[in-house]
């Protein structure tokens, strides 16, 4: 017999998947601090590769004037200079990340948790189907 | 007013019930319109210019998420540069994936705004870029804006500077150089992207208010701030201005933002409660602003044992009434039984 409460959930549980649930519920397989931690890792290479590049572009454009003046300039001092700005660079990224990340996370805890307490409704259901079924299939062993 | 809003009820509907089909057509002409303009505006390479080509990729474009017209719009992009001169193609890349990294993988959902900045541009009502991101989508919609205006503006010095990009003789870095003083010297561009930021946060700011009429006070102050810091910009700054360009794009944009807000928001406030009650926890002061909605006007009738047709038309102010016309046996059908019947079958 047809449980049309069952089919009931199941459709609400299959529109979820389809729609919202492709947002949240890869996120909610994730602890908070290993999504946000993920996250942190790949902004870091990110922004290290972000910011190669943009001293690639610096230094073609300076071309000219570093080879002229490169034996007069203070070398070190540059290279402290360019060092802090990466860090500047990294750490306003990593906390935007930050932000970002923990509001995209418990949002998607949120949004996954009505979802997993239908998902508890059909576990239930289906546990209370195979208490029914058990013994019969069991008589019908003994036939 | 009655017959706009029936106007939109319609069109909502029939998207509604068309969505699949209409989706892909929808996309299929934005992307087209943007390779078009891409190639309007670089066209270096004549394989890429062919009509069948843009035409395939407008196709895929259909089926594909809505970044896939971004992304293939920027391999449309660094292919014409490629057919100018490798260094431009290489700085073209690299300008993307900066851009990629820096500010649109942040805003997933929304990079579609980097696509609407150009055609804003080539229509001629940039202004209607800022104010349609800022009130129909979020904060984050400055990213792929800001980025579009770059993009624009890289794409127009390339195009003004192909005679000297094209040249063999010249040097890689002398290239590099008058790509990045177009760019980077280019106040113009600059400002654009500051005023486009500005009323983007603005007008979401404003819009998101519960204050009354948030979506027009948002247009209005939306409008007015776009032109005060392009003239602030004409007047500081070394750019060139059309005062009356610039006025005529901002009232078109204003017309277009009150046009986005009749179909996006339609709340109206001449009907606004304000309620206050209080339960165990909290004292709540709620301000409750009804939808301006009207009845379609698609007829309802009624067949009583062969008596005359009567035309039952809801009044104005209420939720549309489920407009059929259901002939005297389909009233008589127990659904209900129907369906209890046809669940045992299976």
């Amino acid at each position: 017999m047809l449980n049309e409460e069952k089919v009931r959930i199941m459709t609400k549980l299959a529109s979820y998947e389809e729609h919202e649930g492709k947002k949240y519920l890869p996120v909610s397989k994730y602890y908070r601090s290993d999504y946000i931690g993920l996250a942190l890792i790949k902004n870091f290479f990110l922004i290290t590769i972000a910011y190669v590049l943009i001293l690639a572009i610096v230094a073609g454009y300076f071309a000219e004037e570093l080879m002229d003046n490169i034996h007069k300039m203070n070398l070190i001092g540059l290279g402290i200079g360019l060092i802090i700005i990466y860090l500047i660079l990294l750490v306003l990224y990593s906390l935007l990340i930050y932000v970002l990340y923990s509001v995209k996370y418990s949002r998607a805890k949120k949004s996954v948790k009505k979802y997993y307490v239908q998902l508890g409704k059909i576990a239930q259901m289906y546990v209370g189907d195979e208490a029914e079924n058990i013994p019969q299939t069991k008589s019908r062993r003994r036939k | 007013m009655t017959a706009l809003l029936e106007m939109k009820q319609n069109i909502k509907g029939f998207y509604g019930k068309h969505e699949i089909y209409l989706l892909p057509v929808l996309k299929f002409v934005l992307a087209l319109v943007y390779f078009m303009w891409i190639n309007r505006t670089l066209g270096f390479s004549a394989a890429l210019n062919s009509i069948f080509v843009v035409l395939i990729l407008s196709l895929l474009c259909a089926i594909l998420p809505g970044n896939g017209i971004v992304m293939l719009g920027f391999v449309l992009i660094i292919g014409h540069c490629y057919a100018l001169a490798r260094e431009v193609a290489v700085f073209a890349l690299v300008l993307i994936i900066l851009m990629l990294i820096l500010f649109l993988r942040f805003s997933p959902s929304a990079n579609l705004a980097l696509i609407f900045t150009p055609i804003g541009f080539v229509l001629n009502v940039p202004a209607a870029v800022p104010l349609g991101s800022g009130l129909l989508g979020g904060p984050l919609t400055a990213a792929p804006a800001a980025s579009g205006v770059i993009l624009t503006y890289f794409m127009k010095m390339v195009h003004e500077q192909a005679s000297v990009l094209q040249n063999e003789d010249t040097e890689i870095a002398q290239k590099l150089k008058v790509i990045l003083d177009g760019l980077m010297k280019n106040q113009e561009m600059w400002i654009t992207v500051v005023a486009f930021v500005i009323v983007i946060l603005l007008v979401y700011l404003l819009r998101t208010r519960s204050m009354d009429y948030a979506w027009r006070i948002a247009i209005i102050v939306g409008v007015i701030t776009y032109v005060s810091i392009m003239l602030a910009g004409g007047l500081f700054l070394d750019m060139e201005l059309s005062m009356v360009s610039l006025i005529i794009s901002a009232v078109v944009a204003a017309v277009l933002g009150v046009i986005f807000e009749f179909f996006a928001f339609g709340g109206d406030y001449t009907r606004t409660e304000n309620l206050e009650f209080e339960d165990d926890d909290y004292y709540y002061y709620v301000k409750a602003v009804p939808k301006a909605s009207v009845g379609t006007s698609v007829r309802q009738i009624k067949k009583i044992n062969g008596t005359p047709q009567e035309e039952l038309l809801p009044p104005v102010g209420e939720k549309p009434l489920v407009s059929e016309e259901p002939t005297a046996s389909q009233e008589e059908i127990d659904f209900e039984k129907k369906l209890e019947e046809s669940l045992k079958d299976l």
